[in-house]
């Protein structure tokens, strides 16, 4: 299958900052891709380089594979959803959706049915004859999806769209706007920084950090095996903790910790001695007789859970969950804690230590 | 740096002063003091501005006797209101043409250079009419008594025409200036969503941004109509210079008048009825005009909905984006920019003569003790009365304020100057003539620093004013502590504007008072008495121009120091 949108090696620099560096994407035809990264990463530029408002220093830029170089922004046929919604204040509801149509010489009834079509597609026909400053938040951004979409632009290109908006009608409308571009079949961009938004809406998350793409996948295996620390630090939540290997064989690794306390998670490849990181989320750490001894520092209730900070003897911060109805651990009592050995990842030490590489900024 | 203002608040709290500063901080010590601010201004300016209206219901009968039955000074009265209105009109129309475009450029696009077609673009704000007059007339028209000085074109000779070239040198950056204020507003989001949606560079700009745009157009509009409405100085020298000696606008009308009854007072008794009607009319049309602009700008639709997609993509793409760019940039150099600096090149290739130094600086010496104490008597009188009118805008003594604040910029200062000189007859002040132009100058200049101060105020966030109250600061220290340092910038900008202002106005003075010495008054006389003094009068204009330069380069040096810190 043809990609509906690939970046090739490409690179921009505004002036001797580089905000992308020879980045290669390519979106496959109907599917929803989310670019997510903490502010700063090149997202905003790269689908900024997608639509035409910028053109990149070096690479190329194709549409249905074909180089769009020159091509400006309004002969892109592209949908387009800002993070600040832009719906024109001058025009009520109803124009600023036609207002494509308009430009792009459709025929009056034309435009009337199509604008009706996509105002009926977001729920908000009945508004059609209200100015943008009348709508609360969510219904604006919804007549800016409908404005993208009326005029049958096959790609729609979502620039961190439910960013300003409440965090109640931000989970709502991402649900929404997915259920209508898997109804149309559009291919999607999405831009966010919001790592629990990427993953309720994508196909696949393009992760990037630093003008660069540290990883591409599903977002489950993002986040059950994520190859990277940058990774499984950014998408959901994990421990991280410092440790030597030393043994190995054909399925697993056994790491000893800072104290000594031995942890055995599957993992191949790694040599007997090696500096290495362990990671484990938060629902795989449970409380036993035996393992590793650490000190509780504090309880925060979260709902359907309870969140427990521990401080171990390895002198790691491991933080575990268990369930809101159980006896909450106090602080300052001493537990011992084991992991998930399926679900623990071994990742060699970076060579410029954790921190470095689960910055964010 | 606000939480350094705000322990500077809690601890000069702890010291001393405390009962003087309790003192003023009384409710009704706070509402005496505004009170007295409200009196001044109404009874120091507004009053005065409009009083000749009074005259029309007092002394009609003299207007009937002396004006109406007067066929040929209701003639030439006509006549010269009819050109006021025609000039500003055409002059505010080419503006708006002209002015777009570079707006357009200024805001929108980086280009090499920019920075100093910037600068370039405020030089004609420096410069004083007069001066400008003198340097445009010499280099248009063909002067009379004296050989064509080298470089002068000399191909103008209808005075209308004249007056509209010298009316957009010195009006064509207050709107380049308004406009380019709104465009900065703007989020270029929104144009850029059009694109988005098919719309061409120019289709997007037309019917997106225009529309947003009213509130620049109509400043912009209003503050070149009214600035081509008002100007005395630079028209009577370019008119005089072409010996165009039966050509009037209002406000040369005006002057021409007062300049006679000095000269022989036994004409007042015609003539102060017939400055009298001049002057009402100047007023009460240039009021209602620019109420209505306001008005029809505002509501009116403008056909921003039809959209002809192929005719203008084919206008956003290729040379003609860069022809618009292109000519608006030729226009400026040769309709503004070579007519201003036209003055220095005949100050050094032109006939010389002899220069009564003695003269010149007597006069300069006279108009910046005028400008300094208009300047002192505005920052005082005029920064509490912006805070005020800013931090009360709502309510319907506020409203009322802001609305009357802009009066005395609109009206011409010619009749202005007219109206103050009648409103202060009869009483001790008009023993001291330079007192009268003190009052004349603050009159119109007083507004400058109230809208410029007012202006600053409602950008700064009135939580800032509300921490140091609840950190334990009276009004008092909250405004000297945490308010004052953030708008200085605008409290020199405005107080350098009303300076310049003052150090560079005609009309106000010769209407107030034709005897004042101050320096543009002392050019005009210069032209007036003949071909002789030209070479005198472009060194005066030249000096003029220099100093007014400097200090328009002080503001900028201010504002951006400022800039950076905060």
């Amino acid at each position: 299958m043809m990609p509906s949108v690939e970046l090739r090696d490409v690179t921009m620099r505004f002036g001797n900052v580089v905000a992308v560096h020879d980045l290669n994407l390519r979106v496959d035809d109907g599917e929803y891709i989310t670019i997510l990264g903490p502010s700063g990463c090149g997202k905003t530029t790269s689908i900024k380089l997608i639509s035409g408002l910028w053109a990149p220093t070096e690479g190329l830029v194709l549409i249905d594979g074909k180089d769009v170089d020159g091509v400006p922004i309004e002969e892109r046929d592209i949908g387009y959803v800002f993070q600040n919604i832009a719906l024109f204040p001058h025009m009520t509801v109803g124009e600023n959706v036609a207002y494509g149509l308009r430009v792009r010489n459709f025929s009056g009834d034309d435009i009337q049915e199509r604008r009706d079509e996509a105002l009926r597609l977001v729920n908000m026909l009945q508004r059609k004859g209200m100015r943008p400053s009348e709508l609360a938040g969510g219904d604006k951004q919804k007549v800016a999806l409908a404005r993208a979409l009326a005029s049958g632009s096959k790609l729609l290109l979502l620039d961190e769209p439910l960013s300003a908006l409440d965090s109640r009608v931000r989970v709502d409308l991402r649900y929404e706007i997915r259920r209508i571009v898997k109804r149309l079949g559009l291919t999607v961009v999405h831009v966010t920084h919001d790592q629990e938004e990427a993953m309720s809406v994508s196909d696949r998350i393009v992760l990037m950090r630093d003008g660069t793409v540290v990883e591409v996948d599903t977002p489950e295996e993002m986040y059950r095996n994520p190859k990277r620390i940058f990774t499984a630090n950014f998408i959901g939540e994990t421990n991280l903790m410092e440790g030597r290997v030393v043994d190995t064989d054909t399925k697993t690794v056994t790491v000893a910790l800072r104290n000594g306390t031995k942890v055995r998670a599957m993992a191949k490849g790694f040599n007997i001695g090696g500096a290495v990181v362990i990671s484990v989320r938060p629902e795989y750490v449970y409380t036993a007789s035996m393992g590793l001894a650490a000190t509780v520092v504090g309880v925060t209730f979260m709902g359907t859970y309870q969140r427990v900070q521990t401080l171990t003897d390895s002198d790691d911060e491991v933080a575990f969950d268990i369930s809101a109805s159980s006896i909450v651990p106090s602080v300052g009592e001493r537990l011992r804690l084991v992991f998930n050995k399926k679900r623990t990842v071994v990742y060699r030490m970076p060579s410029r230590g954790i921190e470095e590489a689960i910055r964010l900024e | 740096m606000h939480s350094r203002i705000m322990q500077a608040v809690g601890g000069s709290l702890i010291g001393g002063k405390r009962s003087i500063v309790e003192a003023i901080s009384s409710r009704s010590f706070r509402k005496a003091w505004i009170g007295i601010i409200i009196i001044f201004f109404l009874a120091f300016v507004i009053l005065p501005t409009v009083f000749v209206l009074t005259y029309a219901i007092t002394d009609w009968s003299a207007i009937q006797d002396e004006v109406l039955s007067d066929p040929e000074v209701v003639n030439t009265i006509k006549n010269a209101i009819t050109n006021s209105f025609i000039i500003a009109t055409i002059v505010t129309v080419i503006d708006l043409i002209v002015g777009l475009p570079i707006a357009w450029m200024m805001v929108r696009k980086e280009f090499r250079g920019k920075r100093y077609l910037d600068t370039l673009m405020d030089m004609p704000l420096a410069f004083p009419t007069a001066a400008l007059g003198f340097s445009i007339a010499i280099f248009w028209a063909m002067p009379v008594g004296i050989a064509q000085p080298p470089g002068s074109l000399g191909i103008i000779t209808s005075p209308m025409l004249l007056v509209i070239l010298l009316h957009v040198v010195f009006s064509y950056p207050y709107m380049v200036r308004s406009l380019s204020a709104i465009l900065e507003q703007i989020d270029l989001n929104y144009e850029m969503a059009g694109r988005t949606l098919g719309a061409s560079q120019l289709t997007a700009a037309r019917t997106i941004t225009l529309p947003l745009f009213r509130a620049g157009l109509v400043t912009g509009f209003i503050l070149c109509f009214a600035r081509s409405l008002s100007e005395t100085g630079g028209t009577m020298m370019a008119l005089a210079i072409m010996g165009a000696q039966d050509f009037f606008t209002g406000p040369t009308l005006i002057g021409t008048w007062k300049n006679a009854i000095r000269d022989d007072p036994s004409l007042a008794e015609t003539l102060v009825p017939a400055l009298s009607f001049v002057s009402i009319l100047l007023i009460i049309l240039a009021l209602i005009l620019l109420v209505l602009v306001k008005y029809v700008l505002m509501r009116v639709k403008l056909p921003f909905r039809s959209v002809w997609p192929r005719f203008e993509k084919s206008l956003s793409r290729g040379m003609v984006p860069r022809m618009k760019d292109g000519s608006a940039i030729i226009f400026f150099v040769i309709f503004v920019l070579i007519p201003s600096f036209f003055v220095f090149s005949y100050v050094f290739t032109g006939e010389t003569g002899t220069v009564d130094w003695g003269g010149f600086t007597g006069a300069l010496g006279y108009s910046f003790i005028v400008a300094i104490v208009v300047t002192v008597i505005d920052l005082a009188l005029g920064i509490p009365l912006a805070l005020y009118v800013a931090r009360n805008g709502n309510g319907k003594v506020g409203q009322a304020l802001d609305v009357l604040v802009n009066v005395p910029l609109i009206v011409p200062t010619a009749a202005l100057g007219f109206s103050l000189g009648l409103f202060w007859a009869n009483s001790p002040v008009e023993e001291y003539g330079m007192l009268l132009v003190i009052l004349a100058h603050v009159a119109f200049t007083y507004p400058l620093v109230v809208r410029n101060v007012a202006g600053a105020v409602e950008e700064v966030d009135s939580a800032f004013e509300e921490t140091a109250r609840t950190l334990g600061a009276r009004p008092i220290q909250t405004f000297r502590r945490v308010l004052f340092p953030m708008i200085k910038t605008a409290v020199l900008a405005g107080s350098i504007m009303a300076f310049t202002r003052s150090l560079g106005e005609t009309g106000a003075t010769i209407a107030v008072n034709p005897n004042a010495n101050t320096v543009p008054i002392y050019i005009v006389n210069l032209i007036k008495a003949g071909s002789d003094h030209y070479y005198e009068a472009a060194l005066a204009c030249v000096a003029l121009i220099i100093i007014s330069y400097m200090a328009m380069l002080a503001i900028r040096y201010i504002t951006r120091r400022n800039g950076e810190v905060v």
